[in-house]
C-alpha cells in the first residue's frame, strides 16, 4: 500500500502534469499524421527528456504512448489512411461510416471505445504484472535466455513477414549489440578503433534513424501527386443509448483480447485491432454490417489498440521484454535513468509501478476528453502539405538525435541507420525484429553465458528446466508451424490446379491473405 | 506493382506473376546474409580468449549469432530457388523522378553535418533548412526561405534557450 501511495504521489506535482499534457498533445498530433509513428516520436523525446527527473521523463513519454494511439484513428475514419500501423483496423469501418455521413459518430464510438479499452488494459498492468513479475523472479539464466529466444520467434511469427528475413533481422540486432565492451571481460568487440562505439551502438540514434528517418526517406521515394481527401462534414459526436448497448459487448471482447495481444511480444496495436475485430464479429448478432460501417466493427478496432497498451507494458515492466517497438524505446530511457525493468523492478522500486500505472490512468483522460474538444482544429492539420512534414520531422530527427549525448556521430548514426532502414522496407525486411534483438542482446548473452557457466559448458541446462523447455518449444513452434501451414496450402492449391485444370493465381506465392498487414 | 524490384518505378504486374528477377534478388540477399556471416566469425576468431578457465571466451556468442544468420540466410536461399519466398503487399511502388530528389536530400544532410562542425549551428541549419524545404517541394523559394529558417530559429530557441543544450 504504501509503494501505491508513493506511486500515485509522484504525479501529483505540477511539473509531472505538465509533462503528461504536454505528451498527451503531442502524442494525439503525432498519431494524426500518417508515417510518423509513436516510436520515433517517443525516441526523439527520449533525447530531449533525458536531462529531466524520470518521473517527469516518463510523464512525456507514457503520454506520448498512450495519446498517439488515440489519434491515429482520425486520419484512419477521415481519410482512409491509418496514422499508425494500429489503427489498419480502424478504416475498415471507421471509414465506411465517414462517407455514410457518420464521420462525428464514429469519431465518438472510436475515442469511447479507445478510453474504455485503456483502462482495462491499464488495470491489468495494475493486477497482473506484480504475480507475473513473481513468477519471473524464479527465473535464472537459462530461463531467462529460452525467453528471449521466444520473444524473437514470436515477434517473427506474428508479424507475418517472411520468417528466414524477420529472423535474420533479430539474429542482426543481437550481433549489433554485441559491438562495444564485452560485458563478463570488458575487452572491446567491433569497435574498428572507432571510440564512441566502445559503449556500443547508441540505440535511440538507431531508432530515429530506421523508423523515423527512414520512413520519411521512403515517403519522399513513394510520393504520388493525388490528393488525399479528408472528410470534414462530422455530425453528432455521442451514441445514443441504444448504440450504447449495442457497443457493451465488442468493447468487453476487444478489451480482453487487445491486453493478451499486447503483453505477447511483438504484437503491437495492429495485430490487436485485427485479431478483436475478427472476434467481435464472430460473436455479433450482424456480423455481415462488418466492414461496411458497422458501429461494433469500429469500437472492437479501437477498443483493442489501445487495450494492448498495457498488455505491453505489463510484459515489459514484469519480464524486461519489450510488448512492441515503443516499449523498446521505453526501456532505452528507462535503463538510461537508472530503473530497470524486469522482475526486480517490482521488489526494488514498486512505486515506480504504481507511477506509471497512474500516469497511463491520466494520459487516457486527457486523451479522451481532447478526443472531443479541438476536434476541428486537428482535422485542419490532416490537409498540411508533406513536404512541410517531412522537412519538420527530418530537422527533429536530426538536431533530436544529438540532444542526448552531444556528440555529432550520434547524428551520423541516425542518417546511417535511416539508408539502412530505406533499405530495409525496399527490400522487406521486417524492422521490428532488429530493435527487439537490439535491446534484448545485452540479456540474452549475459544469460547464455551464465547457464554455460553453471552447468559446466553442457547446453542441457537449457533443456532440464521445465520453464526454459516449454520456452524453447514454443519458440521452435512459432517457427515450424508457419511452415507446417505453408505447405499445407502449398498442397491443397496443387490439388486445386490437378482437380480443376484451373491456375489459381497465387499458386506461385507463399504470402497469407492475413498477417502481412503488420 | 510490380514485385521484381522494388527499387524500381512501379509497372502494372500479372495478377500472381513473381518475376524472375524477384526469385534472383532473393538469392542474391540471401547470399549477402551469408556473407555477413562469414565476416562476422572470422571478425569474432580474432577476439582474445577467455582470461579466466573455464569461462566462455567473448567470440562465442558472436559466433553462434553468426553461425544462426548463416543458418538464416541459407533457408533464404532455399526459399528463394523454390520461389516461395513471403511479400509484403502493402508495399508502395517508387514514384517516377523521386530517386534525385533523395539523393539531394542525402547530399543535403551530409552537406548540413559537416558544416555544422565547421561554422556553427545556426548558419549552417538556414542555409541547409532553406534549401532542403525547396528540394523537398515547399512551395517557390520564398516559402523555403521563410520555413527552413524558421525551422533553424526554433531548434536553436528550443535547444540553447530553453532545454540548455549547446548546439
Amino acid at each position: 500500500m504504501g509503494a501505491l501511495l508513493e506511486g500515485f504521489g509522484a504525479v501529483g506535482t505540477p511539473l509531472v502534469l505538465l509533462g503528461v499534457l504536454l505528451g498527451t498533445v503531442i502524442g494525439m498530433l503525432i498519431g494524426c499524421f500518417p508515417g510518423v509513428g509513436a516510436t520515433t516520436t517517443v525516441a526523439i523525446a527520449s533525447a530531449f527528456t533525458i536531462t529531466m527527473s524520470p518521473v517527469q521523463g516518463l510523464a512525456v513519454l507514457l503520454g506520448i504512448y498512450m495519446a498517439a494511439c488515440f489519434g491515429d484513428r482520425i486520419p484512419a475514419i477521415l481519410v482512409n489512411t491509418p496514422g499508425t500501423p494500429a489503427s489498419i483496423a480502424s478504416t475498415l469501418d471507421g471509414y465506411p461510416m465517414a462517407k455514410q455521413g457518420r464521420a462525428g459518430l464514429a469519431l465518438g464510438i472510436s475515442a469511447l471505445g479507445s478510453g474504455i479499452g485503456a483502462l482495462i488494459g491499464i488495470l491489468a498492468l495494475a493486477v497482473a504484472s506484480f504475480p507475473l513479475a513473481g513468477i519471473a523472479l524464479e527465473f535464472g539464466p537459462a530461463e531467462f535466455f529460452a525467453l528471449v529466444v521466444f520473444a524473437l520467434t514470436m515477434m517473427v511469427s506474428v508479424a507475418g513477414t517472411s520468417l528466414p528475413k524477420g529472423l535474420a533481422m533479430g539474429v542482426l540486432g543481437l550481433m549489433i549489440a554485441t559491438v562495444g565492451f564485452d560485458p563478463i571481460f570488458g575487452n572491446t568487440r567491433f569497435t574498428a578503433g572507432v571510440p564512441e562505439l566502445e559503449s556500443g551502438v547508441s540505440f535511440i540514434p538507431l531508432i530515429i534513424g530506421v523508423f523515423g528517418v527512414a520512413e520519411v526517406f521512403d515517403q519522399i521515394l513513394t510520393r504520388t501527386t493525388v490528393k488525399e481527401q479528408v472528410i470534414t462534414q462530422l455530425g453528432r459526436l455521442f451514441p445514443n443509448r441504444a448504440e450504447r448497448r449495442q457497443l457493451l459487448r465488442p468493447v468487453a471482447i476487444a478489451s480482453g483480447v487487445g491486453t493478451v495481444v499486447g503483453a505477447m511480444p511483438g504484437a503491437g496495436g495492429d495485430i490487436a485491432g485485427l485479431v478483436s475485430w475478427d472476434q467481435a464479429r464472430r460473436f455479433s448478432k450482424h456480423p455481415e454490417e462488418y466492414g461496411k460501417g458497422s458501429i461494433e466493427g469500429l469500437a472492437a478496432a479501437d477498443t483493442a489498440n489501445n487495450a494492448q497498451v498495457g498488455g505491453a507494458m505489463a510484459t515489459t515492466l514484469a519480464l524486461g521484454i519489450p510488448g512492441d517497438s515503443v516499449s523498446a524505446v521505453l526501456i532505452g530511457s528507462m535503463v538510461i535513468w537508472g530503473i530497470a525493468p524486469g522482475p526486480a523492478l517490482y521488489s526494488e522500486r514498486p512505486d515506480i509501478v504504481w507511477t506509471i500505472v497512474a500516469l497511463l490512468a491520466l494520459s487516457t483522460v486527457l486523451a479522451t476528453a481532447l478526443s472531443f474538444a479541438r476536434l476541428k482544429s486537428v482535422i485542419k492539420l490532416l490537409t498540411m502539405p508533406k513536404p512541410l512534414l517531412w522537412s519538420l520531422i527530418l530537422v527533429f530527427c536530426f538536431v533530436g538525435s544529438f540532444a542526448a549525448q552531444n556528440q555529432i556521430f550520434d547524428v551520423w548514426l541516425v542518417l546511417a541507420a535511416g539508408v539502412f532502414g530505406l533499405l530495409m522496407r525496399r527490400f522487406e525486411f521486417p524492422a521490428g525484429p532488429l530493435v527487439l534483438g537490439l535491446i534484448l542482446g545485452p540479456l540474452a548473452e549475459s544469460n547464455l553465458r551464465r547457464a554455460l557457466v553453471i552447468s559446466d559448458g553442457s547446453p542441457s541446462v537449457f533443456f532440464t528446466s521445465p520453464i526454459s523447455l516449454i520456452l524453447l518449444l514454443l519458440s521452435a513452434a512459432a517457427v515450424v508451424i508457419p511452415i507446417i501451414q505453408r505447405r499445407r496450402k502449398h498442397r491443397s492449391l496443387t490439388a486445386e490446379v490437378l482437380a480443376t485444370g484451373a491456375m489459381p493465381t497465387d499458386l506461385s506465392r507463399s504470402s497469407d491473405d492475413t498477417g502481412d498487414r503488420s | 506493382m510490380t514485385r521484381s524490384g522494388s527499387l524500381e518505378t512501379s509497372e502494372p504486374a500479372a495478377a500472381g506473376s513473381r518475376g524472375p528477377f524477384s526469385d534472383r534478388r532473393d538469392l542474391a540477399e540471401g547470399a549477402l546474409i551469408v556473407a555477413m556471416a562469414v565476416a562476422v566469425w572470422i571478425a569474432a576468431s580474432a577476439l582474445p580468449p577467455a582470461p579466466v578457465e573455464n569461462e566462455l571466451s567473448s567470440a562465442v556468442w558472436p559466433k553462434a549469432l553468426a553461425l544462426a544468420l548463416g543458418v538464416l540466410g541459407a533457408a533464404l536461399i532455399i526459399e528463394a530457388l523454390r520461389g516461395r519466398v513471403k511479400r509484403d503487399e502493402t508495399l508502395d511502388p517508387v514514384s517516377a523522378g523521386q530517386w534525385p530528389i533523395l539523393a539531394g536530400t542525402l547530399a543535403v544532410i551530409v552537406t548540413f553535418l559537416i558544416a555544422w562542425q565547421a561554422v556553427g549551428f545556426l548558419v549552417s541549419a538556414i542555409v541547409c533548412f532553406v534549401v532542403l524545404s525547396r528540394l523537398l517541394g515547399v512551395g517557390n523559394w520564398l516559402r523555403s526561405a521563410l520555413w527552413g529558417t524558421g525551422l533553424a530559429v526554433l531548434m536553436w530557441v528550443l535547444f540553447e534557450l530553453l532545454l540548455d543544450i549547446p548546439l
